[in-house]
């Protein structure tokens, strides 16, 4: 066969390669992974408008050990139960596709509703089909009102199964569940944490009020806010045993209510407690079962802090300081009374709260609980009536949380730029420009040195551009509102490495001119942007949560980190310019051009060296960092 | 936009090219464009090339100068100057990477089943001669030289080849030094398998403590005690006598300084102490003594939580049984000795982790965790201690990524735990003594500079030779 | 003279010294190394083709790794080891640490065996050694918690309960006073052991703070009766004994 036809058939056989290839990506990037011939039908859904979406997105949570916007907890909660970022269904004979921030808003203000939507990814059918349900897929999406019935059986599966793996446990402290086994404790952890969110806002359906009492006015009485606020009274009263029996089941309700939203959304922030301490006297500040950390001001006085039995230090007149403890003590020291301001750092969902507040200091807590309630009950009434009139009061709500965050040191900007990084979806972009590069350039490989081919050329430099242009940005973003360099967990290494690749080969490409860097580039921005997101997926993690104690170094995070994510990144391009070279020998691509053999191993020569730089130094210093840490490698 | 052949290149692989082939020329027989400079038959020498019709496997002929320099240059060899050209070779470099790789690999797969202790010991130690890989619980029949000694024939063979045999130049200036770099990590290395002491000094806030035990390495110490009871300083069994010992073998220590000798029995690496009077379901027959026995316990990968036990017999001088006691280590802060009376005089046995007195002592003033809020991951600990060396106070604070280092001994913040209810939060410290504690570090800068001379240059060359052909492409 | 050849090391990229003869030849290398130093193929060609052209050194080789394999993988017999004075360490604060921070004196006759964690001091005695002396540390929850656990101790001798404390005899300890409980008869130990029959029992219930120190013997009558004074000097020699305690924190 001559060359040239040799040459040309190799050429069109790379271009078909490459646009299977690029188009097997986009199709997986964008389906969900689960073939439907039919979405499942919810009966009487309506959307929620943009204006309150867009007022949900913004609200101020804390998860995960930092606050964080509305939208972000929605997103990773749903990936994590739905595996999507996407919700699909019918209802009412159209389909409709919402968003995270929709999602949750449905489950914290039409339970009933959200219930009836295909939450919950099931990838194992067997393990459905053990608790006797009929299912028709191997993997397939179900409602809560689907999986309820088999509920309980589940759950004393997944109990069963953990009880017998801590007795294997016992007998061998390295125990691994079997791999191949269906393991029914995942699902039930995400059905646990989803019926915690639906019932977040249990409390706003109210109390029963019993026919016989008084009531000075009825609407307000049945409010568990109401109760709330009443509660000192109340508690005074139960110690002398004067309440009546129906009061005192109001009172189990209540609890029982709010006791229900424990593992609901954490969006009512810590509330102040103003402390009076007679000379000698001494207050104590629960943690619960976690260290917590309270800073605790001193307006007038003098205390002393302690531990459990150790000494903490003296707080001077004037003076604040932050202490973390799971049982502290102030005791005034001085001769009179002592003042002290304290303030939590955590977040709590409403029936967390009445847990604290029952065991606080601050006898005005109720109060301040009360009023919360109250908000949120009057919330949740508007979501049953006007849209406008929710979306109102839903920005009231979101205002007052963004207040109280900024008195606590959260900044509203950084909410907003969160969001904004997310609304931006600045992978996905970058994504879509490589797509894209990724066709114009092989178009151009058909044939080079044509005119259509240079104007090919400069088409997929400026793609191509655009699509690492996102995802640096997408990085420098990221940095920022992590406050810390841009690698710190696996699912940040992914668009680093890509990133890192791709300028690397780009400034080759400036150097060489040969296209094939550039190229090598465009493949690598879209196969990391495409793992990147696939990973983050699977994976179902807010990936910008702040990080344990021991990587919290700023130093090694920006020497080890980084150069050993180049030393990555290096050999990833060094593999993709090497696959280039096998693939030109393989069709005899050099055979017209002798140089470009040279040309490659030259490249890859370089590359393998700047990959052996990087990856020794960087694996060293991650040795120098682990014994600065604990004295080992 | 191909390369055109008869361009000058700067790069080395080039520079190869074009003198292979102008040579091939020069030799006028046109021999470079039919064959291969890879193959083997390929000459490059002129000599070679004139002689370039024989077969490829019969060397080129001496020209008689060539002989009688040869001949005068070529003296019988020596055996050292054998072993000098072996042990500078490329080979033994090549074959102990492979040996390091085989043994990382195959470590790296082992540790995840066996724990990370085991397969340190197994692989890197000293005594390690060789290794056999297992996984899986199956042998893998691929003999592996212990990593110890690899890496010492490795920095025989980078100081004879890569730096001594070398060529010394401008140009080989980055790569000398790289191997120098590599020299000084490896002994680094080997420095710290001799001499590295590490333990945990575990110490509760408001406390002191003035010696650190090591996580791992089992020890048996004998306390004699005085007249009023109080404990002598002891003696101390050596923990490598120990470490490898196995159920079914004995240790017999021979003490010249005191009126017995001891024998160690059934040394178990993993085990629980139980009371046959209340586990007769488990008793399998194991030795009874005092009501106890030792149970074998599988061994947890994680080393520091595996419980030692053994049997330990008295003798007297001439071997005869005296008494026998069961020793089992228990993880507690305090000695729990079993006593006999020899002599008159009372004898304390400890099983316990090897024990190391500091030169200081520790007071831990104050110690702190953070946690991130609404959750259990730590976000800061910090230790605030005073350093007591004699009359000599000093005030540090200890905290994550920021060791204390005094003297050739550093602290870390190893671990911190919250107070039990009415209690006291406690920290404990990692306390290591290694000499070459900052080699790593020395030789990391070393290595980095080298290279990116090295590689420095390199790109320089490698885009100049790229520059200049754009530019002619442009014109 | 032999030229010398400028070659390109693939991986290197510098200069390769040219061989000790200073004739550049390829093709018969008499030793591996000898190639390296005069041709190194980029393509890392010279493996392909060269003959070992003495095999016996590799037979040799491997003679010797696969004895060394098998010596090193051999059973190592029994160990001795001398351990003389010279490996004597110096007292360091875990040597005055006491479980419980409870120091104690015991007599010469009593011999001590494990700790378990409801027996801080475990000691044996007697003719045939099964007297068993022991020590524990309970907390005391509640104000009759002294009363309970006496009862409990006459319940193990199947002998009826006190209604109080305040009957028993005191005797010394820890710088205090506690309970003592004489019981004699068949002993039901509990937890899977087996009843001990003849038995006698002295023990002592010391109240301290929100624990409480028990002090229990129990043998033979003959056993418990010749060590009734080593156990009420033992009790009386009991301290706390908080060696570690930082000294004076509040003067820092």
């Amino acid at each position: 066969m001559p060359k040239k036809s040799l040459n040309g058939a190799a050429r069109w056989t790379g271009f078909a390669l490459a646009i299977v290839v690029t188009v097997w990506i986009a199709v997986v990037t964008n389906r969900d992974g689960y073939s439907k011939k039919e979405y499942q039908e919810v009966v009487g859904y309506s959307k929620w408008t943009d204006d309150t979406v867009e007022i949900a997105k913004g609200i101020p949570v804390q998860d995960g050990g930092r606050v964080k916007p509305f939208e972000t907890r929605a997103q990773f909660l749903m990936l994590k139960l739905h595996g999507a970022r996407k919700m699909k269904f019918k209802s009412g004979g159209e389909q409709i596709s919402i968003g995270p921030t929709e999602w949750l808003l449905d489950i914290l203000f039409r339970p009933e509703l959200a219930m009836t939507m295909p939450t919950f990814r099931v990838d194992d059918s067997d393990l459905l089909e053990a608790v006797g349900m009929e299912v028709e897929n191997r993997r397939d999406r179900y409602s809560y009102i689907q999986l309820e019935p088999h509920m309980q059986n589940l759950g004393k599966k997944a109990g069963d199964l953990q009880k017998r793996i801590q007795a294997e446990m016992q007998k061998n402290p390295d125990y691994k569940f079997p791999g191949g086994e269906s393991d029914p404790r995942a699902l039930a952890r995400k059905i646990m944490e989803y019926q915690g969110m639906l019932a977040s806002n249990d409390f706003s359906k109210g109390v029963t009020l019993d026919a016989s009492a008084e009531t000075a006015d009825g609407e307000q009485m049945n409010r568990v806010s109401y109760w709330v606020k009443a509660m000192p009274v109340l508690a005074a009263a139960l110690r002398q045993q004067e309440v009546p029996a129906h009061v005192q089941q109001l009172i189990n309700e209540v609890s029982f209510r709010l006791g229900r939203g424990e593992g609901g959304i954490e969006w009512l922030p810590p509330y102040e407690a103003n402390v009076t301490l007679p000379p000698g006297g001494s207050a104590t500040i629960h943690s619960g079962e976690v260290v917590k950390t309270f800073k605790v001001s001193c307006e007038a006085g003098q205390v002393e802090m302690f531990e459990g039995s150790s000494t903490m230090g003296t707080l001077d007149e004037g003076a604040d300081k932050s202490y973390p403890g799971a049982e502290l003590v102030a005791k005034n020291t001085g001769e009179g009374s002592a003042t002290l301001r304290i303030q939590g750092r955590e977040w709590m969902s409403a029936g967390n709260r009445l847990g604290e507040v029952s065991r606080g200091l601050d006898i005005t807590h109720w109060e301040e609980l009360s009023d919360d309630l109250k908000t949120l009950e009057e919330l949740c009434a508007a979501a049953e009536g006007k849209e406008s009139e929710f979306a109102e009061k839903l920005d009231d709500w979101r205002e007052e949380l963004v207040k109280r965050a900024t008195v606590l040191g959260e900044t509203e900007d950084k909410l907003k730029s969160e969001v904004a990084y997310y609304g931006k979806n600045y992978f996905v972009r970058g994504l879509a420009w490589f797509v894209l590069a990724f066709v114009v350039a092989a178009v151009s490989w058909l044939a080079p040195a044509s005119g259509w081919g240079k104007w090919t050329y400069r088409l997929t430099w400026l793609l191509g551009g655009l699509g690492a242009f996102y995802l640096i940005w997408g990085i420098v973003h990221r940095c920022i509102l992590m406050e810390r360099p841009p690698v710190g967990n696996l699912y940040d290494t992914i668009p680093f490495i890509a990133g890192g690749g791709v300028l690397v080969l780009f400034l080759l490409e400036a150097a060489t001119r040969r296209r094939i860097a550039l190229g090598a580039a465009i493949a690598v921005g879209l196969l990391g942007l495409f793992l990147a997101r696939a990973f983050e997926g699977v994976d179902a993690q807010d990936h910008m949560d702040p990080l344990r104690a021991v990587l919290r170094s700023n130093f090694w995070l920006s020497t080890h980190v980084i150069i050993i994510t180049l030393g990555y990144s290096g050999g990833l391009i060094a593999a993709a310019m090497s696959h280039v070279f096998i693939y030109a020998k393989a069709f005899g691509l050099d055979r017209s051009d002798r140089s470009l053999s040279r040309f490659l191993t030259r490249s890859v020569y370089g590359l393998v060296c700047f990959t052996l730089f990087f990856s020794l130094v960087g694996t060293v210093l991650g040795g120098i960092w682990a014994n600065d840490s604990w004295g080992r490698f | 936009m191909s390369d055109s052949p008869n361009e000058s290149r700067s790069t080395d692989v080039d520079e190869y090219f074009a003198k292979a082939g102008e040579r091939a020329e020069a030799g006028g027989k046109g021999a470079a464009s039919k064959k291969s400079v890879f193959k083997d038959g390929a000459v490059v020498s002129e000599e070679a090339a004139v002689s370039e019709e024989r077969p490829p496997t019969q060397p080129a002929p001496i020209p008689p100068y060539q002989a009688t320099v040869s001949q005068k240059a070529r003296p019988r060899r020596s055996f050292w100057s054998w072993a000098f050209r072996v042990m500078a070779g490329f080979e033994v470099a090549i074959i102990c990477l492979l040996m390091l790789f085989a043994a990382t690999f195959f470590g790296t797969l082992e540790q995840t089943q066996v724990g990370l202790y085991l397969t340190l010991q197994k692989y890197f130690d000293m005594e390690a001669l060789f290794v056999i890989p297992e996984l899986n619980g199956k042998m893998i029949p691929l003999p592996i030289p212990g990593t110890f000694w690899v890496s010492a024939v490795l920095v025989v063979n980078m100081t004879l080849g890569g730096l001594i045999r070398a060529r010394k130049g401008l140009k080989t200036a980055g790569v000398l030094i790289a191997h120098f770099s590599m020299i000084f990590l490896l002994v680094a290395g080997g420095v710290s398998q001799l001499s590295k002491k590490e333990g945990v000094m575990h110490v509760y806030q408001g406390d002191r403590s003035d010696y650190a035990r090591s996580y791992t390495e089992p020890t048996i110490e004998i306390y004699p005690n005085s007249e009023s009871g109080q404990r002598e300083r002891p003696f101390v069994i050596d923990t490598k006598k120990l470490s490898g010992l196995k159920p079914g073998q004995s240790l017999t220590v021979r003490l010249p300084d005191l009126p017995f000798d001891l024998k160690v029995t059934g040394f178990l690496r993993s085990s629980d102490l139980l009371q046959l009077a209340r586990a007769k379901e488990q008793y399998e027959g194991e030795r009874v003594v005092d009501g106890f026995f030792l149970k074998e316990k599988k061994r947890a990968q994680q080393e520091e939580t595996n419980l030692t036990g053994c049997y330990l017999t008295v003798l007297d001088k001439d071997g005869a049984a005296l008494q026998e006691m069961l020793l089992h280590y228990n993880g507690m802060l305090f000695p729990t000795p079993g006593t006999a009376m020899i002599q008159g005089r009372r004898y304390e046995f400890s099983l316990t982790r090897w024990i190391w007195p500091m030169p200081f002592e520790i007071e831990l003033d104050k110690t702190l965790g953070e946690y991130w809020p609404g959750t259990r991951d730590p976000s800061w600990f910090q230790s605030d201690i005073t350093k007591v060396e004699g009359e000599l106070r000093k005030e540090y604070s200890i905290v994550m990524n920021k060791p204390m280092r005094h003297e050739g001994v550093t602290l870390y913040q190893a671990s911190w735990a919250p107070p039990a209810p009415g209690g006291r939060p406690s920290s404990g410290f990692a306390i290591v003594q290694n000499p070459s504690d900052q080699w790593p570090k020395w030789s990391l800068y070393i290595a980095s500079f080298g290279l990116m001379l090295h590689f420095g240059m390199k790109l320089t060359r490698f885009l100049g030779s790229s520059i200049p052909k754009k530019k002619k492409s442009h014109a | 003279m032999g030229q010398t050849i400028i070659v390109a090391d693939w991986l290197h990229g510098s200069e390769i010294a040219p061989c000790v003869e200073g004739v550049a030849r390829l093709g018969v290398p008499e030793t591996l190394t000898h190639m390296y130093f005069q041709h190194s193929s980029p393509s890392g060609a010279f493996v392909a083709g060269r003959r070992l052209r003495r095999p016996r050194w590799a037979v040799r080789w491997f003679a010797i790794f696969g004895l060394l394999t098998v010596v090193s993988g051999c059973e190592q017999a029994d160990r001795e080891v001398t351990v003389t004075a010279s490996s004597r360490r110096d007292l360091v604060l875990w040597d005055k640490a006491y479980p419980g921070d409870l120091k104690d004196q015991a007599p010469s006759e009593w011999r001590r065996v494990p700790w378990t964690q409801m027996r801080y001091y475990n000691y044996r005695f007697g003719l045939r050694g099964d007297g068993e002396v022991w020590l524990s540390v309970v907390p005391s929850r509640t104000e009759d918690s002294v009363l309970q656990n006496i009862n409990r101790w006459y319940n193990q001798f199947r002998m009826p309960e006190i209604v109080s404390v305040e009957d028993l005899k005191q005797e010394p300890a820890l710088g205090t006073t506690g309970y003592l409980v004489e019981a004699e008869g068949t002993y039901y130990g509990g937890m899977g052991a087996e009843p001990k029959e003849d038995a006698r029992m002295l023990a002592l219930a010391v109240p301290i703070s929100r624990n409480l120190v028990t002090i229990k013997m129990v043998g033979s009558p003959v056993d418990v009766d010749a060590e009734r004074q080593r156990f009420l000097d033992y009790c009386k020699g009991l301290q706390f004994s908080d060696v570690d305690v930082i000294e004076s924190p509040e003067v820092k």
